[in-house]
């Protein structure tokens, strides 16, 4: 009788500790998914010095509060795939910093908690927000917000002023002074390369190819919602980017490669995000760099991106009130002021009165560019965007986005030598399916 | 006793804990003895497959909450429809062929190069293995930085140095060398474990063979075809079929290395993680799965002869 007990009780341990293991394995039994005072935060800020001050700021929130935050840094371009990975496995962090068009993306599929985010946006004024990156973030219908925006970055060409100035050269501010300055440094037996622009799959393409294609007036979809993306102003876009390639480093290249090339001296041009204003600051080249943030065609374009802080849709109550607090705390104006002088210049405020305060500008990098830093960040009212015209939202931008359509289209163009109009097929072609599915 | 009757039902549960005879105590321990490895298997072998294998059967939804659709062969015959699998299938099998021929006859060379006395020997064979033994990340970004078009040393040799060529090249991130860079990264990776292998059969053929083998005056090529490769025959035949395994799924060398090289594993993770086709991933993985399996039951078969 007592041996039988006793083997009875070893199955149990056993199929007990085969099974508790992996129950955590499969995200069942995992302590972290009720436990109210803790909450999970994914950046984009990936860089280990940025990490330290996001770390920093979390500590500083739990001793404040007692909330355990975990943070999470995912790479910009692995974004996608990691979080349709935690949607499958029901493990969505409470907070996320991420681009409008993830957060457009998520809002539609209904994942992300407007009312808490609308709490957050009043508690700070709703008029101190400047009014680009509100309308950016807000539900298709208009009716609230899906997150809290947080802060901007404003893309454009820099340039070498300098070599500019004595070759008598203009600013590379429309597509003809871009061409010519292109041709004009190009000179890669010596390793000089006239212009980095994004030729590769990812993101960088098509942030560099929006603002070519929205100052040809060139859109992916028109106010109707219709896709318009195989129009003659896109293929005028496309042959002039197949021209201007021929001035690049050889083969495919991105952020990274601008980087590199224009802090070494050996590219004239480089599309940049306003991040690179603390390394031309460290590299002494303020005063050599000109940054042509708008571009003109047949109309001007400036292109950037707003990030925002999202609270995700949960059943259960104290997390969110977590979530809604850590937010919260971020957005608060020593906080806030902190987080933005990670990437001083790079990350723009979103709310007037951190742009305007004494606080915000007593920093190195900003001080050096002085009022240009201000005119910087209200550029963030004017971005110009696929996904949104004529204030109206088109969500499936994003998932066009996050399959790098238009940065495959234009590798294929430039790496293989396709034909402009065969590429923007090939992309057309592509979109469509992404829209009727 | 409350147990007692709830066992009464069931006369398998009966006999296992109520032996009457001999056999049946044995037979209770044998289910016992097997009961971990079955458990272990059906948790993280058995059910991992099953549940693929309905992914590729639904349509899945990207909210957790919501239930997949279920929708047939759909997933299956959007796969094998679309031209981009077959494209996908075919950059597979050249870096497959090409990366375990590659990987284990540089093995090969290299083992038997190893295998004669010199000094420093122990060292040499240490050396070797470094490609294997090295994290795959760190290594990725140094042959990036290698072959970078305006940084990199190999293009500063070819062009600046001898003159080979006349511009460099951007030999990871084009797409016309981007596949044979991926090759050449995986043959110099993987060729130490055909090393490793090859080398520890060498040293346990016996002596006595090639000295029999002297005395009827045979030379160095003639022991090496008529006595090691004869010997060497299954070591290399397994190698083989394990680096076909492995190589046609390669994710993460292929992956991190560089965006242009589209096998179908990658393709995989692209239709399921960007464009959010789960179902389809599954798909394709399950086609995989059946490509490999008939393909590995035709080799053992017909190469190995088991």
């Amino acid at each position: 009788m007592k041996k039988r007990w006793l083997v009875t009780l070893m199955v149990m341990t056993l199929v007990l500790s085969l099974t508790v293991p992996s129950a955590a394995f499969f995200g069942f039994g995992d302590d972290d998914e009720d436990e109210p005072t803790k909450i999970t935060y994914w950046t984009t800020q990936v860089e280990s010095s940025r990490l330290e001050v996001i770390k920093g700021l979390a500590k500083k929130f739990t001793e404040e509060t007692g909330i355990e935050v975990k943070v999470v840094p995912v790479e910009e371009n692995d974004f996608s795939t990691k979080l349709s990975a935690a949607q499958a496995g029901n493990k969505l962090p409470q907070v996320m910093e991420m681009g409008v068009q993830k957060i457009l993306r998520l809002g539609n599929a209904g994942l992300l908690d407007i009312e808490a985010a609308g709490d957050v946006i009043n508690s700070y004024g709703r008029d101190d927000f400047y009014q680009g990156p509100l309308e950016m973030t807000q539900v298709a219908n208009g009716d609230g917000n899906y997150a809290v925006p947080f802060h901007g970055w404003v893309q454009g060409i820099w340039y070498r002023e300098d070599w500019f100035e004595e070759a008598g050269l203009e600013a590379p501010t429309n597509w003809e002074n871009i061409l010519k300055a292109a041709k004009h440094f190009h000179k890669p037996d010596q390793k000089q390369y006239g212009i980095i622009f994004g030729t590769k799959k990812d993101a960088y393409a098509r942030q560099t190819f929006t603002q070519f294609a929205l100052s040809n007036d060139a859109r992916v979809f028109n106010e109707e919602g219709e896709l318009v993306y195989n129009s003659p102003e896109m293929l005028e876009t496309y042959k002039y980017l197949k021209d201007l390639a021929n001035y690049t480093q050889p083969g495919p290249e991105t952020w990274r490669d601008g980087r590199n090339l224009f802090l070494n001296d050996q590219v004239a041009m480089m599309f940049y995000s306003t991040y690179i204003m603390s390394d031309l600051v460290g590299e002494n080249m303020v005063e050599k760099t000109g940054f042509a943030s708008k571009m003109e065609h047949s109309s001007a374009a400036t292109f950037g991106q707003v990030v925002g802080l999202s609270i995700t849709s949960t059943n259960s109550d104290a997390k969110e009130e977590a979530a809604k607090k850590f937010v919260k705390f971020l957005h608060d104006k020593k906080n806030y002021i902190e987080f933005l002088h990670m990437a001083p210049g790079g990350m723009n405020p979103v709310r007037k009165s951190i742009a305007q305060s004494k606080e915000y500008k007593d920093n190195k990098t900003i001080s050096v560019y002085g009022d240009k830093a201000t005119e910087i960040a209200s550029g963030l009212d004017n971005i110009g965007k696929f996904g949104f015209v004529g204030g109206k939202v088109f969500p499936k931008m994003g998932d066009i986005g996050a399959r790098y359509v238009i940065g495959d289209s234009i590798n294929q163009m430039t790496e293989r030598d396709w034909e402009a109009q065969k590429a923007l097929d090939y992309a057309t072609n592509k979109m469509k399916e992404i829209v009727n599915e | 006793m409350g147990a007692e009757s709830k066992t009464d039902e069931l006369p398998f549960f009966k006999s296992l804990f109520n032996p009457e005879t001999k056999s049946q105590k044995e037979a209770r321990l044998g289910y016992f003895l097997i009961f971990p490895t079955v458990a272990l298997v059906t948790g993280v072998i058995l059910y991992p497959i099953l549940y693929n294998l309905w992914l590729s059967l639904t349509k899945v939804s990207l909210g957790p909450s919501q239930g997949g659709e279920f929708v047939g062969l759909a997933n299956y015959i959007d796969v094998v429809s679309d031209p981009q699998f077959w494209g996908a299938m075919g950059t597979t099998l050249i870096y497959t062929v090409t990366t375990v021929a590659g990987a284990t006859l540089l093995g090969l060379a290299v083992a038997l190069l190893l295998n004669r006395e010199f000094i420093g020997r122990a060292l040499a064979r240490g050396v070797v293995l470094l490609p294997y033994v090295v994290p795959i990340i760190s290594i990725v970004f140094a042959w990036k930085y290698l072959f970078n078009p305006v940084f990199g040393m190999a293009n500063f040799v070819l062009v600046d140095v001898l003159h080979l060529l006349e511009n460099p090249v951007n030999w990871v991130e084009s797409p016309q060398y981007a596949l044979w860079m991926a090759i050449f990264f995986e043959i110099w990776r993987a060729f130490p474990f055909a090393f490793l292998m090859i080398i520890a059969k060498l040293q346990s053929i016996p002596k006595t063979y090639y000295e029999a083998a002297e005395i009827d005056g045979a030379n160095w090529w003639q022991k090496t075809l008529k006595i090691t490769l004869p010997q060497l025959k299954f070591v290399i035949a397994s190698l083989a079929l394990l680096r076909w395994i492995w190589n046609f799924n390669k994710f993460s060398e292929v992956y991190l290395l560089s965006k242009q090289v589209n096998v179908v594993s990658v393709y995989a993770y692209e239709k399921a993680f960007s464009a959010y086709q789960h179902g389809q991933g599954a798909a394709i993985s399950a086609t995989l799965f059946l490509i490999l399996i008939s393909f590995v039951l035709l080799y053992v078969k017909k190469v190995l002869k088991w």
